[in-house]
């Protein structure tokens, strides 16, 4: 058995006596979870390994190294401000189920095996489900159908994969595969479905901003991030990543500039800042796979940052649209000032947590001489400024006064975010704290004049176009079609469709034959048979008709 | 010396037990009857799985007649393991029918009610034990006639029509097995279902025997709901008293794919079938089908009961397609789903009942605006929908990996494509119902608070979910009887 | 109501001012601070400042052409 308890159980055992807890017993339960999984991953030194056995096959239900750690170290990290700032405004419900979520995405990481994987990994999309039915409205219900159907897909797709390489090596460990057979392309299919990689990438803009202003908040943290995680495991230095990299990153900057709805063009920075940590395990070298690491650490803070302060805005204000709002530094200081940190943190400013993980991706493109790769993140980073980056912050903040004046939110809810944003900042000067828990050795030094220099000009006058270019980008503010349409319309127009030509065509056969029956038997034997005797005579009729061809044809196919 | 006649007390308790209940008349006594006779069955079955796991076979020859000639009941640890599937619904359904049965059926028929359900469980029990292929039809006909007489007790006037197709649609199909059973006579000269097995392999495949293999398995496809042959099914499950529904989901079609895999594997082997013809191929299309189509009318449908039965000829769906691969992974999925999907269907029918019980309807409509009472009932219902859709922890996920394991092992990548479609349609239905459960604001306030189900029938419901859950993860028990089923198996 | 000081018409300007000394201060930095250059083509003076520059134009303009495509009328679909 085990030498460490599990931290995924911790949380998801807390997460299910949750509903049944009052009171203080309730929040200590909720609090003291992600803090027991935090010792438990830093008390013990090195590597831990845990086994049983289920279905005749040998488990490593625990694995716990140098990269899981970092990520069990920001999850729980997130679980903690997320419950922080959701306690007192969410529903049992929510809180129960981000605290399953949470352990869910604690279990994959630790997961030695694939098969223990796949288990929180369906946990974890039926967990973030109810994160977003929690949303409470019609459309979260709807979304939340749409976006489990999404990722019970990418279940299957994963299951099927692991099975066929369950077949061909007879083994199940999680360890670095080459996309060269068909069990790893649909474990490959399984994992970008949760890293939100075009076309499969819709149900995340769909189904984010319709949780609850908190709910989103954890959304945003575990599933695209474990994703991360799986592939940095699974598919270190597959090239086709480096594409799907780029390909998320432009594709996510094109509609979060489209969008007007705050959380939604949030949602798109997510897909966004994912793209570059996969286009950093696509490069695949270590100090590629460091910077996606450092990567996933720090965004899973800003973005949340980022997302509280929008959270924030539409809880105090009601309205969703940049377009509303405006204005409200003046009467909300606190979730501004984490808002802009928040926003400098993911525009890799320097001295805040985006500027010393990012860079090292872009550091590794460079190393490796892949100058349209090192081109594209360099316009990735230019392109922030136009969603989260400065779009973002200025729109809602600052600009046009809306003439709304909301305070501050809660108290739980600013402490939260003050958490987060001294964090982005503490990682963004104090970079050894984080280079120290990444899996290989960091020789990386992000703090010299030149790289500072050269990143400032980079942002301050991406600021300017920006600015220059505002009434183009107000202009065309509004809502999207993204790859969701296919499947929302077209998908279910086709649906519908068939099913009325097939019903009909069958309607039609079935009374045609009916009928001729009908005039048979009366000619022949005068007998006359009416509504539904008749039907249910001749149905059962032509079914022993069926039998009979089938076994006519059988015996044919025999002869 | 009790033990050594455990096979045919099996046979012989319910089968006294029926008439015994019409003499009884009162409905609580004959129901207290009933229920001793189905947990008697239930340990007796448990019992013979456990003597069988030691000593393989057990051949039981009635009256000391030394097969070929006498009648024997065969025992092995397949059909020892489908008993146990039968026995212990049975003895859930039993703990659950009273109340649900005195809400649905008149007080005066219900003593003749148990007493079918007695009679039903005979033929089962029969079906499942015999070795002899007459036998075979004589019980199939026994559970058939009482179930058309079961199903045709419903509350509704549907269950009149749904009772006389699957009565003349349960005939055919036994007629043809009859039929099927003579031409192998006059093949092979001998009734006795090994015996047939042994004899078969000297006789060079000619018509008569293409024809009784023909006759056999179309006769079979119908009894076990098979599309094209499934129409009876969907009516008959969903007019069914709610205690039917549950009985008959989890144990009739199971019982028949047994013998499907009985005579396609064990009797005629997979050298004759395969000199005939391309019976994997056909399964396995007919189940891609069933699968599909089963799936789509379940979403279509619009109360419960009949998205249930739509999904069970899905699920047979699934079940055959394992069978129709013809590889030992590919049996052992097929049987596994037959003991999980035994569990999921009784478990999710006897949750509908509870709402019939409660609500008086099972229409979705109905159900929205009663959404809040019956918490635990809905809870069960998708915990059982939840093994439904494979999730990770319930029987359904074994059922998914070992089928998913089947097909790819196969390379039969239509028969994947297929799976993972289907899995995403049963979650799609599925929502539907848990959508009427919990996110739907009633449309108007009937004012009066619905009550939790009674006690008596919560209890036999959430044992059957813990069931699914405890043999979601503990896989011993199921695998290794399976595993050793399967082994058993000629020509695999 | 007093506008906020930073709303106020003579801070605006002054903000104006400020962000515009930012950009050119930057800009004179690299005088003084040799920005490495990585690839052939890339070292010449301002390459950073005018390669953000246009790229942020290019992805709006890009956004532009791609929006006539996808945009859609609110509650088009669901």
């Amino acid at each position: 058995m085990c030498s460490l308890l599990h931290p995924a159980l911790v949380l998801i055992v807390a997460g299910l006596f949750l509903p049944l807890l009052r009171g203080v017993y309730r929040n200590l339960c909720m609090f003291i979870a992600p803090v027991i999984a935090l010792v438990l991953v830093w008390t013990v030194a090195g590597t831990v390994d845990c086994r049983m056995e289920f279905m005749g096959i040998e488990l490593q239900v625990l694995h716990l190294d140098s990269l899981s750690r970092l990520f069990v170290t920001v999850f729980s990290i997130m679980a903690f401000a997320g419950l922080l700032f959701a306690y007192r405004q969410a529903g049992t419900v929510e809180l129960s189920a981000a605290l399953v979520y949470a352990g869910a995405s604690l279990g994959v990481c630790l997961a030695g095996d694939m098969i223990t994987l796949f288990i929180f990994w369906e946990i974890m999309a039926l967990a973030s489900t109810v994160v977003i039915w929690s949303g409470g409205t019609s459309a979260s219900a709807a979304a939340g159908m749409r976006y489990v159907i999404f990722h019970l897909l990418g279940g299957v797709l994963l299951m099927a994969g692991i099975i066929a390489w369950y077949h061909d090596t007879g083994a199940v460990m999680f360890s670095a595969m080459t996309l060269d057979n068909m069990a790893t392309w649909f474990i490959f299919a399984g994992f970008m479905l949760n890293a939100a990689a075009p076309p499969l990438s819709a149900w995340l803009a769909d189904a984010y901003p319709q949780s609850s202003c908190s709910g989103m908040v954890f959304l945003s943290a575990f599933t695209t991030k474990t994703a991360v995680y799986v592939l940095m495991r699974g598919f270190p230095g597959t090239e086709l990543l480096i594409i799907f990299g780029l390909l998320m990153i432009l594709y996510s900057i094109v509609y979060a500039l489209l969008e007007n709805n705050v959380r939604r063009m949030l949602a798109y920075s997510i897909i966004n800042q994912s793209g570059i940590m996969i286009c950093g395990i696509g490069i695949g070298t270590e100090l590629a796979l460091n910077g996606a690491a450092a990567h996933a650490f720090s965004s899973v803070i800003y973005q949340a940052l980022l997302i509280m302060s929008a959270g924030s805005v539409v809880y105090m204000t009601g309205k969703r649209n940049c377009t509303d709002l405006g204005g409200l530094f003046q009467s909300m200081p606190v979730t501004a000032v984490c808002g802009i940190i928040g926003a400098l943190a993911i525009s890799s400013f320097p001295l805040a947590s985006g500027f010393v993980s990012k860079s090292m991706v872009s550091q590794a493109g460079v190393d490796n001489n892949l100058f349209l790769v090192w081109l594209a993140l360099q316009a990735a980073s230019a392109g922030v400024i136009l969603h989260a980056g400065l779009k973002f912050p200025w729109l809602v903040f600052f600009h046009r006064d809306s003439g709304l004046r909301p305070g501050d939110p809660p108290m739980n809810m600013q402490l939260a975010m003050i958490l987060f944003a001294i964090l982005c900042l503490f990682i963004g000067i104090f970079p050894g704290t984080l280079y120290v828990m990444l899996p290989y050795a960091v020789e990386y030094v992000p703090y010299t004049a030149d790289h500072v220099l050269a990143q400032l000009q980079l942002l301050l006058f991406s600021g300017l176009a920006f600015f220059l270019m505002l009434p183009w980008i107000k202009a065309n503010l509004g809502a999207t079609h993204d790859f969701d349409w296919i499947y929302r319309v077209l998908l279910n127009r086709i649906f519908c469709m068939l099913h009325n030509v097939a019903s009909t065509f069958v309607n039609r056969a079935r009374d045609l034959v009916i009928t001729m029956l009908g005039h048979v038997l009366r000619r022949l034997n005068g007998i006359v048979l009416s509504g539904q005797r008749q039907s249910l005579f001749l149905s059962n009729a032509i079914l022993l008709s069926v039998a009979f061809l089938l076994i006519f044809l059988s015996y044919a196919l025999s002869a | 010396m009790i033990t050594g006649h455990l096979p045919i007390l099996l046979l012989i308790m319910p089968l006294l037990a029926a008439p015994l209940c019409v003499l009884l008349h009162r409905d609580i006594l004959s129901w207290f009857l009933a229920l001793l006779v189905f947990l008697g069955v239930f340990a007796g079955a448990w019992a013979l799985l456990g003597s069988v796991l030691e000593i393989e076979v057990w051949r039981y020859t009635i009256g000391a007649w030394e097969s070929p000639w006498g009648i024997e009941l065969y025992v092995d640890s397949l059909n020892a393991f489908v008993l146990v599937i039968v026995a212990s619904i049975g003895a859930a359904s039993l703990l659950f029918a009273r109340q649900s049965v005195a809400s649905e059926i008149a007080a005066d028929r219900t003593y003749l009610f148990y007493s079918a359900l007695l009679l039903n469980l005979t033929g089962l029990i029969g079906v499942i034990l015999t070795g002899d292929a007459f036998n075979l039809f004589v019980f199939i006909e026994i559970s058939s006639l009482s179930g058309y007489a079961l199903i045709s007790l419903g509350r509704k006037r549907l269950a009149l029509y749904a009772a006389y197709r699957y009565l003349i649609l349960g005939t055919v199909g036994a007629t043809f097995i009859l039929i099927g059973v003579g031409l192998l006579y006059v093949v092979t000269g001998t009734l006795n279902l090994q015996d047939i097995g042994v004899r078969i392999a000297d006789v060079s495949a000619d018509r008569t025997l293409a024809t009784a293999i023909c006759f056999l398995l179309i006769g079979l496809s119908m009894k076990l709901a098979l599309f094209p042959l499934h129409v009876w099914l969907p009516a008959a499950y969903s007019a069914a008293p709610s205690v039917v529904s549950v009985f008959l989901a989890g144990t009739t079609t199971k019982v028949f794919i047994y013998v499907l895999i009985r005579y396609v594997f064990d009797i005629f082997g997979l050298d004759t079938i395969r000199g005939i013809l391309p019976l994997g191929d056909i399964l396995v299309l007919l189940s891609m089908l069933a699968i599909l189509y089963g799936s789509w009318m379940a979403i279509v449908r619009s109360s419960i009961k009949s998205i249930l039965a739509y999904s069970s000829v899905a699920q047979i769906g699934y079940m055959v397609l394992g069978i129709g691969l013809f590889t030992r992974t590919g049996l052992t999925a097929s049987i596994l789903h037959m003991f999980n999907h035994a569990l999921i269907k009784s478990a999710l029918f006897m949750a509908a009942a509870c709402l019939i019980y409660r609500l008086g309807t099972d229409r979705l409509e109905d159900l929205r605006n009663s959404s809040g009472c019956m918490p635990w009932t809905r809870a069960a219902f998708v915990l059982g929908g939840f093994s439904l859709i494979g999730v990770p922890g319930t029987v359904g996920f074994l059922s998914k990996w070992y089928l998913l394991q089947a097909t790819i092992e196969s390379g039969n990548w239509p028969a994947l494509a297929v799976m993972i479609i289907g899995s995403l349609m049963a979650v799609v239905y599925f929502w539907k119902i848990v959508e009427a459960f919990y996110f739907r604001q009633p449309a108007q306030d009937t004012g009066e608070k619905m009550t939790e189900a009674p006690l008596m029938m919560l209890a036999p419901l959430w044992l059957l979910i813990l069931a699914n859950i405890y043999f979601g993860i503990d896989t011993d028990l199921t695998l290794d009887s399976i595993t050793l089923a399967v082994s058993s198996l000629a020509g695999l | 109501m007093n506008k906020h000081r930073l709303l106020r018409d003579e801070n605006q300007g002054r903000l104006k001012m400020a962000g515009i000394a930012l950009l050119v201060l930057t800009l004179v930095a690299g005088f003084f601070i040799h920005i490495h250059a990585y690839f052939p083509g890339t070292g010449f003076f301002g390459f950073q400042a005018v390669f953000g520059f246009f790229a942020c134009a290019g992805l709006v303009l890009l956004t532009r052409l791609i929006g006539l495509i996808i945009k859609r009328r609110d509650n088009d679909h669901v």
